[in-house]
């Protein structure tokens, strides 16, 4: 009885997700737009960003079109990374809006910033690819991140930190630039908050020296439990080695700027044991290899493979999460209507991305996501939370 | 902390030094800012690293055959720019522009090859550390300040007491006169760019092992420090140098230890121009008199 009345349940469950599809995709109404327009750097100094954005993006849309059977295209236009020139491939991507569902501002945020205005005088959806400025999603109705807001990524990390190290003394060591600032003063204000306490709180002027010697010296006399360390990675790289041989003994823990191959060939195994906070995961070919990644990812390097033989990384999954993110959202609405696109996008909650888990828009349109907690084990990265 | 902090700022001032002593022998030479140094001394770290991840031979050989090339580097940047400079009586300026742009060629070179990611580079003088009361020193750290001390008293030694030194003096008071009496100003010149090249290299070696990592604005960071130190001990001088740069660092680390790290610079510069106020030749300089 209870068995058939479960067969029961699951068929008709089935059935019901099959009509529900069926439906779904039956009634999007296009309007005539099936473009998606991306402006990302193909030549000049972050030409390897915007390849990357690009293959994966393309994936997404591929994989989407097959399995819906869909006729979305991706088309992609030069900005050399350039505000300006983004601009003008805005001008002309605005000028076709009868026939683009929305546009993907490519790596980083200036361009995003540069260009939300022009897209949203026209209500045309704009997602920031790579684009973390903690002031974009404020730029405008249709615009979303897709990377974590800086300012939240701040709570979060200080919320990590405490979970992995418990709440103490800390001290603070950070570069002096507008995203260390901001970082590190909301993480300081988090860490208050949680009951610990800053002991030291020191910035720096990158590529002025590196030589942490001094300021680290100052560190040890004031003893705390942590050292953060919130720098490019080179500089993160010295400045714990220099800890560790001034024996200053406490957990050391460094932003997700040092998840990456050279960071690892600096530090060997020097600094096994040292936390590594980042709100996107890690696609090093060592990491990767060594089989240390969750199933959905591994089948997202594998189809990224077969696709451009090349391995993806962080900026590939943002293109592949920023497609999907779109398109569900198109498909969810069943028009490509900008509002109600925009609506489905705002109430995404707990969305399994491949640049990260649980990513969630705030009230703000800001995105929020899971923290990833690496621990540097043998020279490699090893994921603990 | 304090007793640490002097170790840390002789430290950081004996890199400083390293590349000054170089610097400041062209200045007293030629009265010229030569600011390829600064490549020269990322050069021979970048060339080490090269011969040594590249070919398999081991570190000292790809050491002792980089300290050869960037000699040679030097001696070619004088050969092919600024010796043609000075047979058309170019003004000091253009020498001074020269050298600026070839440490652009240089850098960019460098940038093209390499990339500009920093690159982990071995430290074969890792002879471990000791205590002088609670604070660490490190046997490298030992071994940098030693090198920069051989090296000035051995350059002492040429500049103010061989027969090549006394031409490099007669070249610096008055290049024509020199040539006059018969001294071959191209080759002493020519020597000159050769040995501040080869300091140059072993400066950019050592220091990339201090820190075991070398990346391509190695040279522009230590620039202007090289360019203060040697102001600050007196411009020409080689003495100089060393009390200079040592100084710098040690200034430099107190503020930023006991002060602000972030406006380290800042803070340290303006001392920095106080001291000159008072003493305008540096510690070390030659109230300059110029014969007309």
């Amino acid at each position: 009885m209870s068995l058939k009345k479960l067969f029961a349940i699951v068929l008709s469950a089935v059935l019901l997700c099959g009509a529900v599809g069926c439906l779904a995709e039956g009634t999007i109404d296009y309007n005539g737009r099936t473009k998606l327009a991306m402006f990302a750097p193909l030549t000049g100094d972050n030409l390897q960003y915007g390849v990357k954005i690009r293959n994966g993006a393309q994936l997404a849309v591929d994989q989407f079109n097959a399995e819906h059977g869909t006729e979305f295209t991706l088309e992609v236009y030069d900005d050399k990374g350039d505000p300006n020139e983004a601009v003008n491939i805005a001008n002309m991507i605005v000028s076709d809006k009868d026939e683009v569902v929305a546009a993907l501002a490519g790596y980083g945020s200036s361009c995003a910033m540069a260009t939300a205005s022009v897209f949203d005088e026209e209500e045309m959806i704009l997602i920031g690819v790579a684009a973390s400025h903690a002031d974009l999603p404020g730029m405008g109705e249709y615009v979303y991140p897709i990377p974590m807001s800086q300012r939240l990524e701040a709570v979060e990390f200080a919320n990590a930190v405490e979970a992995n190290c418990g709440i103490g003394k800390i001290a603070i060591v950070y570069q002096n630039t507008d995203h260390g600032v901001q970082a590190c003063n909301l993480f300081k204000t988090q860490w208050e908050s949680l009951g610990g306490e800053v002991v030291v709180f020191e910035s720096f002027v990158p590529g002025e020296t590196k030589d942490f010697s001094a300021v680290l010296s100052k560190v040890k006399s004031a003893e705390p439990d942590i050292l953060y360390v919130n720098a490019a990675y080179n500089d993160v790289a010295q400045a714990l080695m220099q800890a560790k041989q001034l024996e200053l003994d406490c957990a050391y823990v460094g932003p997700g700027m040092c998840v990456n191959e050279e960071f690892l060939k600096l530090v060997g195994t020097e600094l096994d044991g040292t936390l590594i906070l980042s709100s996107t995961p890690c696609f090093l070919p060592s990491v990767i290899e060594s089989g240390n990644i969750d199933e959905a990812t591994a089948k997202f390097i594998d189809e990224y493979t077969a696709a451009f033989g090349e391995t993806p990384d962080g900026f590939s999954a943002q293109g592949y999460d920023s497609v999907n993110i779109v398109l569900n959202s198109v498909l969810a609405a069943g028009t490509t209507d900008a509002a109600a696109v925009c609506e489905q996008i705002s109430a995404i909650r707990s969305y399994p991305g491949l640049s990260g888990f649980n990513m969630s828009y705030n009230e703000q349109k800001e995105m929020n996501k899971g923290i990833y907690v690496f621990e540097i084990v043998d020279g490699s990265f090893n994921r603990i939370q | 902390m304090f007793l640490q902090q002097i170790v840390n700022g002789i430290t950081i001032g004996s890199t400083y030094a390293l590349v000054a002593i170089g610097f400041n022998m062209i200045f007293g030479v030629l009265e010229l800012t030569n600011f390829a140094n600064s490549s020269l001394y990322m050069f021979g770290a970048y060339t080490t690293f090269l011969l040594y991840s590249a070919t398999g031979i081991t570190f000292f050989l790809s050491f002792a055959i980089s300290i050869i090339l960037t000699g040679l580097l030097g001696y070619c940047l004088d050969r092919f720019a600024l010796r043609t400079l000075r047979k058309k009586h170019a003004p000091k300026l253009a020498g001074l522009i020269t050298t600026l742009g070839m440490s652009m060629v240089i850098d960019n070179s460098i940038m093209v090859i390499f990339g500009t990611d920093s690159k982990a580079f071995e430290n074969h003088l890792d002879f471990g550390k000791f205590y002088i009361g609670n604070a660490i020193v490190t046997w490298t750290q030992v071994i940098i300040l030693v090198v920069a001390c051989v090296l000035m008293s051995f350059l002492s030694v040429l500049v103010y007491r061989t027969k090549i030194g006394k031409a490099m003096g007669a070249i610096a008071q008055n290049a024509d006169a020199a040539k006059l009496m018969g001294i071959n100003t191209n080759k002493v010149i020519s020597f000159t760019f050769i040995i501040s090249g080869v300091l140059a290299c072993i400066a950019g070696n050592m220091i990339a092992m201090n820190y075991r990592s070398i990346e391509t604005n190695m040279g522009s960071l230590i620039g202007t420090k090289i360019f203060a130190s040697a102001i600050l001990g007196g411009v020409g001088s080689v003495p100089g140098a060393i009390v200079g740069g040592v100084l710098l660092g040690v200034i430099e680390t107190m503020v930023s230890a006991y002060i602000s790290s972030g406006y380290r610079d800042a803070i340290s510069f303006t001392i920095l121009i106080v001291v000159l106020l008072i003493m305008p030749n540096g510690i070390f300089g030659k109230k300059a008199i110029n014969k007309v």
